[in-house]
């Protein structure tokens, strides 16, 4: 018993010696994947509806550990649709920025991978001449031909990633502390966003468009342009952050819990400029966090995250009203609320997610649940997608029957 | 700003007196005694020496047989009293006067220092980058390895190994000195002559000390390559070179241009080793000589030359920490 115990919980040196030869030899060869030359063809895509701008199919991503591979991302699918926004929610370590971070591919390597899967983007181009310069749109100042492609972000080499980067998708990060570079004035780096993307942007338009950006999170520019980082608060910071994730006008805007370091006051700010801007600009938002009244409070579609799996999608109102994962009604039910008396102590999930590394096979939420079938269904395989609605999806044995009977 | 730079200097004025006394006591209590190595010097080539002449020595020299702690006082007294006058007296070895002396033997070590550290930063910088941004990559390895074997080895080994490889054996530089003493150049071929002497020793330095360097830039860079900022310039679409050469250097500079500062008292202070293995007349050398005979004089002079450098390192690295880095002010 002792001893089993031992072999648990410890890794022999043999065990660890033949991890990372399988690591390294993997690692070895996605690094060489992602460093390929390849023509544009190899990653361009078709998208499956094109009502949407990204869809995220089947992605895997895995952190080659010393201690085994750690499933940080096991198969995730969600889509983006056109000025949507779609919420993830989730635990911590639940693998819901680990999947935003494979979408802007800055996942950091060669421990980090993208190991299978794709992430599909519809991206809106400059359609560029044979000489690589882009053609001005005939009767008009400053405006150039635009095209749609789609990519696979998954597939494409590392060489190639400054095609989405920054310009189609823009990331707003949860540290706004440490997420400006201290030596550099906020102007210089804000002025970089325009000067990288804007074709034949010059200094004095950079800083016109830097300022104008400014105004649009609510800062007066006149004291901020020539600031350094250390020199404004919190909030301050988060909102230049904001600001240089819009100055190039992307499609897409990745929000990693833009709120969780801010106080409430500020956080409601934030969050009220977030929605103005979508509107503005015209462009979707993918809201990470785990905080549900954001999610409630911003988000049109929800998806659930598990241990690195999506156990729930669906519309916001679904997944408030109609939560049908044990997991989401549990999420549900642990909120803090007003209406509850002194003596009722706030509900809790019990126990913990399973160790990263050895994931069981079966349903990865089952020792927690209160739930389970007694048909022992829940000790079987990993449940399956079930439909319950048109959009609303959820992966438990306690639906399957459902939609068969459907 | 130049309250500042005021008040450190004042402060300074203290810690070189606390230098000064530390450095006089412990050279007073050295067992070397000038005048007796003297006495026995004379006496083995063959003439007599009386009493009464070494009392008058030890008189003349302003030191005494048994010094106790009084002795020892009044002869620092005295010569902080003379260095109030900026006189920091004559070498009893070398019976110049001690800045004299230094002056005239700080060239070299300086001109030698200052190549190599050019050299250092030159190589070792990119050589840190390049480790760095490939980690565990076989140039990283290899870097790394190359580099902690310039660590290990000591200054005499690795020298005298250099010197019977280019000199004695390939012959392609002399090995040691600082001039061929068997013919005059002039001009051009002087230098030229100049550059072939310190060659060996240059290279020496440079390989000993770089590993410390690309160590250090190695450890920043990767610091503050997985820092945060990093990740927001690579999530703007900037290409990973100007990530690296402008958002991740500038950072990088902030501990290095600091060190650079605190290199001041060693451009001066002369490789002691080096210079002993290829007999350059730099002051380590000299500096060596004179602590052997027990020289208080020069060795005062010299230690306290290297403590006002490295007081005014110190501060310069202060100052110069505001200037690379915004987010210190010096108040």
């Amino acid at each position: 018993m002792a001893k089993e115990k031992t072999s648990k919980n410890y890794l022999s040196g043999k065990e660890i010696r033949a991890i990372s030869k399988a690591n390294a030899k993997e690692m070895k060869r996605l690094e060489a994947y992602k460093k390929r030359r390849c023509d544009e063809s190899e990653f361009l895509s078709q998208m499956k509806n094109n009502q949407n701008i990204l869809e995220i199919d089947d992605l895997h991503t895995f952190f080659f550990t010393e201690q085994g591979v750690v499933k940080a991302v096991n198969g995730v699918s969600y889509d983006v649709p056109k000025n949507a926004v779609v919420g993830v929610v989730g635990e911590s370590g639940c693998g819901k920025s680990v999947t935003s971070m494979s979408v802007m591919r800055l996942i950091q390597g060669p421990t980090g991978q993208i190991v299978d899967g794709s992430i599909r983007f519809k991206s809106k181009e400059y359609k560029l001449d044979s000489k690589g310069k882009p053609i001005p749109k005939a009767g008009t100042e400053g405006e150039y031909e635009t095209e749609e492609k789609v990519y696979d972000i998954a597939k494409m080499p590392t060489r190639e990633i400054h095609r989405i980067r920054g310009k189609q998708v823009a990331m707003i990060f949860q540290e706004p502390m440490t997420s400006l570079n201290p030596v550099f004035t906020i102007g210089q780096q804000l002025d970089e966003v325009t000067l990288l993307h804007v074709p034949g942007a010059t200094k004095e338009m950079a800083r016109a468009k830097s300022e104008e950006m400014l105004r649009l999170v609510g800062i007066i520019p006149e004291n901020v342009y020539k600031a350094f980082p250390h020199e404004l608060s919190g909030g301050m910071r988060q909102r230049v952050m904001i600001a240089m994730a819009l100055a190039a006008e992307p499609r897409l805007i990745i929000a990693d819990e833009p709120t969780t370091a801010l106080d409430v006051t500020i956080q409601a700010q934030i969050l009220d400029l977030l929605q103005d801007i979508k509107n503005k600009i015209d462009g979707s938002i993918l809201l990470i966090t785990h905080d549900l009244g954001v999610i409630a409070e911003m988000a049109d579609y929800v998806v659930v995250m598990y241990a690195g799996k999506v156990i729930e999608k669906g519309t916001v109102y679904e997944i408030f009203q109609d939560p049908r994962h044990p997991y989401t009604i549990g999420l549900q039910k642990s909120k803090p609320t007003m209406k509850l008396d002194d003596s009722t102590e706030l509900y809790n999930i019990p126990g913990n997610v399973p160790n990263p590394i050895n994931m069981p096979s079966h349903c990865y939420f089952k020792e927690r649940c209160a739930m389970c079938a007694q048909n022992g269904k829940c000790s079987g395989d990993y449940p399956n997608m079930v439909q319950v609605s048109p959009t609303h999806f959820v992966a438990c044995h306690l639906y399957d029957e459902e939609n068969n009977n459907g | 700003m130049l309250k500042y730079i005021l008040k450190r200097l004042g402060y300074s004025l203290l810690v070189l007196f606390g230098v000064s006394l530390i450095i006089y006591f412990l050279t007073r209590l050295m067992p070397i005694d000038f005048v007796k190595n003297k006495v026995v010097a004379v006496q083995t080539s063959g003439a007599t020496v009386d009493t009464e002449m070494v009392d008058a020595m030890y008189e003349a020299y302003g030191l005494s047989e048994n010094a106790g702690f009084m002795d020892i006082m009044k002869g620092y007294l005295g010569w902080l009293g003379d260095l109030c006058r900026f006189d920091l007296g004559t070498s009893f070895k070398y019976s110049i006067p001690v800045t004299e002396k230094i002056a005239m033997h700080m060239g070299t070590s300086f001109m030698i220092a200052l190549i190599a550290t050019i050299f250092e930063f030159m190589i070792a910088i990119p050589l840190g980058i390049t480790a760095a941004t490939h980690q565990y990559s076989l140039r990283d390895y290899v870097v790394t390895i190359l580099v902690m074997i310039g660590i290990s080895l000591p200054a005499f080994f690795f020298g005298n190994i250099l010197k019977n490889w280019l000199s004695y054996q390939l012959g392609w530089f002399p090995a040691s000195g600082l001039v061929d003493a068997t013919t005059d150049y002039s001009g051009i071929d002087q230098l030229i002559d100049y550059g072939r002497h310190v060659f060996i020793p240059i290279l020496t330095v440079v390989i000993l000390s770089i590993g410390a360097r690309m160590r250090m830039t190695r450890t920043n860079m990767l610091e503050v390559m997985n820092s945060d900022y990093i990740r927001t310039a690579r999530a703007k679409g900037l290409k990973e070179s100007v990530v690296i050469n402008k958002h991740a250097f500038r950072n990088t500079l902030i501990p290095l241009v600091t060190s650079l500062a605190g290199l001041l008292p060693s451009l001066f202070s002369g490789a002691i080793i080096t210079e002993q293995v290829f007999d350059l007349p730099g002051i380590g050398n000299i500096a060596l000589d004179a602590m052997n005979a027990g020289d208080i004089p020069f060795i005062m002079g010299y230690n306290m030359f290297l403590a006002v450098l490295s007081v005014l390192g110190v501060l310069l690295a202060d100052l110069m920490y505001a200037i690379v880095d915004p987010r210190v002010k010096l108040e």
